[in-house]
């Protein structure tokens, strides 16, 4: 680890900060830039371009070293923590408590993750240039597309698992914007959901697996989580704990690189537009899971990492499995798919499920090259089904076939691409492949002499490998024959072909030529295993790693041979059985075999219907959802209803209380004076007769009266006195 | 009237004996009779309907008053003479009060075409 030279963590910065300039000036002035028609699109094209320059002097600079390039982390923090939780720092003192900084790290890994996600997005953006012409909000397009490089970047460079979640989840709200481009149609709007959904599922044992790392390691740096790995502070919580916090850490993966059971957005993302697919869910968003589990590895290894041993971990065995069974899942289904994206979009599955593989069985060499060649490859491939879509105007295989003639470049490039995929040998998926295959064979071997895991299931990833890689060369040639082969199913389409602009068939030759070469860096001819060397410098260079890996590597070496030869029959296999289906001069050409009824039929409608995946997942959410309903409802009803109208009742009875009281007491009161008084006042009336001589009569007696008493007191005093 | 008036004087003028002798008359006689007119008077007032008849009673009752402050006078204060000068004003007072009170009758008569007392209840309460 390097902190005094980060002139390289400088120039990553530059990387990051570029695309994320043309985003702002793509989003305020981009449709005033001249030329006006072009809307500004050439601004973010620039931007990249600069990246891709910086990206590519770092990798000539990758290439020079021996070793690859000394990992070197930065700050630019200006020397203030981005959050710190705890107390200020005594004078040169450790800071107690957390810090949390944005840092940025450059390694061997990071330089290719950089080159790759430039390269690719560059390409993608001159595709677009052609592609997305005549588009509604064409400019718009673009300042998503700088805005998901410089989140996809900030990814690759981030120097702790917080950034690394916020670029993530950045990424992740990029793509809903993306998907969803076409809003104002529902199956564009609904699979922007999905995919944001469904990923944030995953996102959530992501930050689980955070919260503990935060709580046992105290922080968020990797070097830090893996010192606390290597030191045993995870010990203390139980054998399985680190094991289980790998598992919460990989389902952010499961969601984000589309494994089973969290992969069903992956296919329905393609209702966004082609080039979106090919940068994002082709080349380099889903390839974010896989970063992660990479630069994780030495956590999800485990301690015997830092013995050298990286096959003893339950973590990664979840891995491998789930990587292994999506690799198979998704190439059935792959199939009998219709729709040229489709078939695509379950391959990028598969191939994801393969990367996982590698990286399962302790290989991360294999993972992140599968992914630097898939990348390749795969982008490829969208852009070349791209460029059929905006020939015939159609997803669907019933409007293609027969388009080599009119289509030429096309054919050609797509052609390199699906022998890529499907591992014809000297491109550079079969490196890459067998590199991940021969890893999973020594890592079986390895499992059976070490007895860690039951030896079903250590054989169980090589297999699933293995036999997904004849299922690869066959339907990848399904579609390419059935695409550019044999005779149009649909001659409107067919007339109207062509051949796509320049800005479209540039990136294609591109990549092609990056798909035959890229195989050079890992190449076991030019005998540099580059790749093994150079990628992850920290990651996979523990210090006194020496007797398992050693003799893994050796296992590897043996069955080398082995995992050549089952390699290459298999694809001859799919090659072969696919073209006698689809071919021309194939004996099953256009012969239905997929009659409903038969078992090969019925497999084939279970596959149509994608294993009843996506339907279980629609019933699970749609009863989680009733229920939060139906509790929700009661509860509201019930509790908090009640609540408020008990206080409402009491109020309402206190108050007819107050209301009686007022009207007998208060007002009786009152009534009772003038009752009284209207009483008292028709008792006295009744002496006004009227009668003068009454009145007379009346107080002669009263005065007589007076006289009597006052006569009788003096009378009695006088009496009493005397 | 007049007659009764001057009879009152005529008493009046009598000089009281010095001596106090059973045959003679004092002072509690002339209250007596002072009070059998007033009580008479009141008799009048109350019972009879006529309002000439009424002011008749009036009448005596002003005389008795009249007669009891001369007896008064003759018996508290001999030699002075405030007793019959208060009868003299009583006098006057009775003449104005008298010709009042007929005034009031007659307009009694122009409204109720009667001089009946008891007809005049308007007041009844």
């Amino acid at each position: 680890m390097n902190t005094e030279h980060t002139d390289l963590c400088k120039w990553a910065l530059v990387i990051l900060v570029l695309p994320l300039i043309g985003f702002v000036i793509q989003v305020f002035f981009g449709k005033r830039i001249p030329p006006r028609e072009r809307q500004g699109d050439w601004i973010p094209t620039a931007f990249i371009l600069g990246s891709l320059a910086i990206a590519t002097y770092m990798v000539v600079r990758l290439l020079g070293a021996p070793e690859g390039v000394e990992a070197q982390r930065w700050y630019p923090t200006l020397g203030q923590s981005w959050l710190s939780i705890g107390p200020a720092p005594a004078p040169g003192g450790v800071a107690p408590g957390i810090r949390l900084d944005f840092g940025i790290l450059v390694d061997n890994l990071t330089i290719v993750m950089l080159f790759v996600v430039t390269l690719v997005s560059f390409l993608v953006h001159l595709y677009s240039w052609g592609y997305m012409h005549g588009e509604v909000r064409y400019n718009c397009f673009f300042a998503y597309l700088g805005l998901f490089t410089f989140s996809m970047l900030g990814l690759c460079i981030a120097s702790n698992l917080l950034f690394l979640f916020i670029f993530w989840e950045l990424v992740g709200l990029c793509s809903y914007f993306l998907i969803g481009f076409y809003f104002e149609k529902k199956s564009a709007q609904y699979a922007a959901i999905k995919a944001f959904m469904t990923t944030r599922l995953g996102d959530l044992g992501f930050f689980v697996a955070i919260l503990a790392i935060l709580s046992v390691a105290g922080s968020l740096e990797f070097d830090q989580i893996f010192a606390s790995v290597r030191d045993g502070k995870w010990v203390a919580y139980g054998p399985w704990f680190l094991a289980a916090v790998g598992i919460c850490l990989f389902l952010g993966p499961v969601g984000k690189s589309a494994q089973f059971p969290l992969h069903v957005w992956l296919p329905d993302a393609m209702e966004g537009p082609t080039p979106v697919s090919a940068l994002i869910h082709a080349a380099t968003m889903v390839a974010a899971g896989v970063y992660l589990v990479g630069r994780m590895f030495p956590f999800m290894a485990g301690q015997p990492y830092f013995q050298g041993d990286f096959f003893q971990s339950p973590a990664l065995l979840v891995v491998a499995l789930t990587g292994g069974f999506t690799a198979f899942f998704a190439a059935t289904i792959a199939f009998a798919q219709t729709d040229i994206k489709k078939v695509l979009a379950y391959s990028t599955v598969s191939q994801l499920g393969y990367m996982m593989l590698g990286l399962g069985v302790g290989s991360v060499a294999a993972g992140l090259f599968h992914l630097t060649t898939h990348a390749f490859f795969k982008a490829l491939l969208f852009l070349g089904s791209g460029s059929v879509i905006h020939a015939v105007h159609s997803n669907e295989l019933s409007s293609m076939g027969g388009l080599r003639r009119k289509l030429p470049i096309t054919w050609a490039t797509f052609g390199i691409g699906t022998l890529a995929i499907a591992g014809l040998p000297f491109l550079s998926g079969f490196y890459s492949k067998e590199a991940i295959l021969g890893n999973a064979l020594a890592f079986a071997k390895h499992n059976a002499e070490a007895h860690t895991f039951p030896e079903i299931l250590g054989y169980l990833p090589f297999a699933f490998g293995i036999t997904t890689a004849g299922m690869t060369a066959f339907y990848m040639f399904r579609l390419y024959f059935a695409t550019f082969h044999g005779e149009p199913r649909d001659e409107h389409a067919f007339e109207h072909a062509h051949e796509s602009p320049w800005t479209m068939t540039v990136p294609l030759c591109v990549l092609a030529v990056l798909s035959v070469v890229a195989g050079g860096i890992g190449a076991p001819f030019f005998d540099s295993h580059w790749f093994e060397h150079r990628v992850s410098s920290e990651v996979l260079a523990p210090p006194g790693a020496a007797g398992v890996l050693e003799h893994v590597a050796e296992l590897a070496h043996e069955g080398h041979t082995v995992v050549l030869g089952l390699s290459v029959g298999m694809f001859i296999v799919g090659v072969g059985l696919s073209s006698l289906f689809f071919l021309p001069f194939g004996p099953f050409y256009r012969k239905n075999v997929l009659v409903p009824g038969t078992p090969l039929g019925g497999l084939h409608t279970c596959l149509k219907n994608l294993w009843y995946i996506d339907r279980a997942w629609t019933f699970i959410a749609l009863h989680t959802i009733h229920l939060c309903h139906v509790v929700c409802g009661v509860f509201d009803k019930r509790v908090i209803d009640g609540f408020v109208n008990f206080w409402g009742t009491l109020c309402r009875y206190l108050l007819s209380v107050a209301g009686t009281v007022d009207y007998w007491g208060v007002d009786g009161a009152v009534r009772g004076l003038g009752d009284l008084s209207l009483r008292a006042g028709g008792r006295v009336r009744r002496l006004q007769t009227g009668y003068l001589q009454e009145y007379v009569y009346a107080s002669v007696f009263l005065f007589a009266a007076i006289f009597l008493v006052s006569g009788l007191i003096v009378y009695i005093r006088v009496f009493f006195k005397g | 009237m007049t007659a009764l008036q001057s009879l009152v004087t005529v008493l009046a003028q009598a000089q009281p004996a010095t001596t106090a002798d059973s045959g003679s008359v004092g002072l509690t006689h002339y209250l007596v009779v002072s009070a059998i007119v007033f009580s008479l008077g009141i008799m009048i007032i109350i019972t009879r309907r006529n309002a000439i008849a009424l002011l008749m009673g009036l009448e005596l009752l002003l005389n008795s008053a009249a007669l009891n402050f001369v007896a008064f006078g003759k018996f508290m204060t001999p030699g002075k003479v405030d007793g019959q000068i208060v009868a003299l004003f009583l006098i006057v007072i009775a003449a104005a009060e008298a010709s009042l009170a007929l005034a009031l009758t007659l307009n009694i008569f122009n409204r109720l075409n009667t001089i009946d007392v008891d007809e005049a209840r308007s007041l009844k309460g």
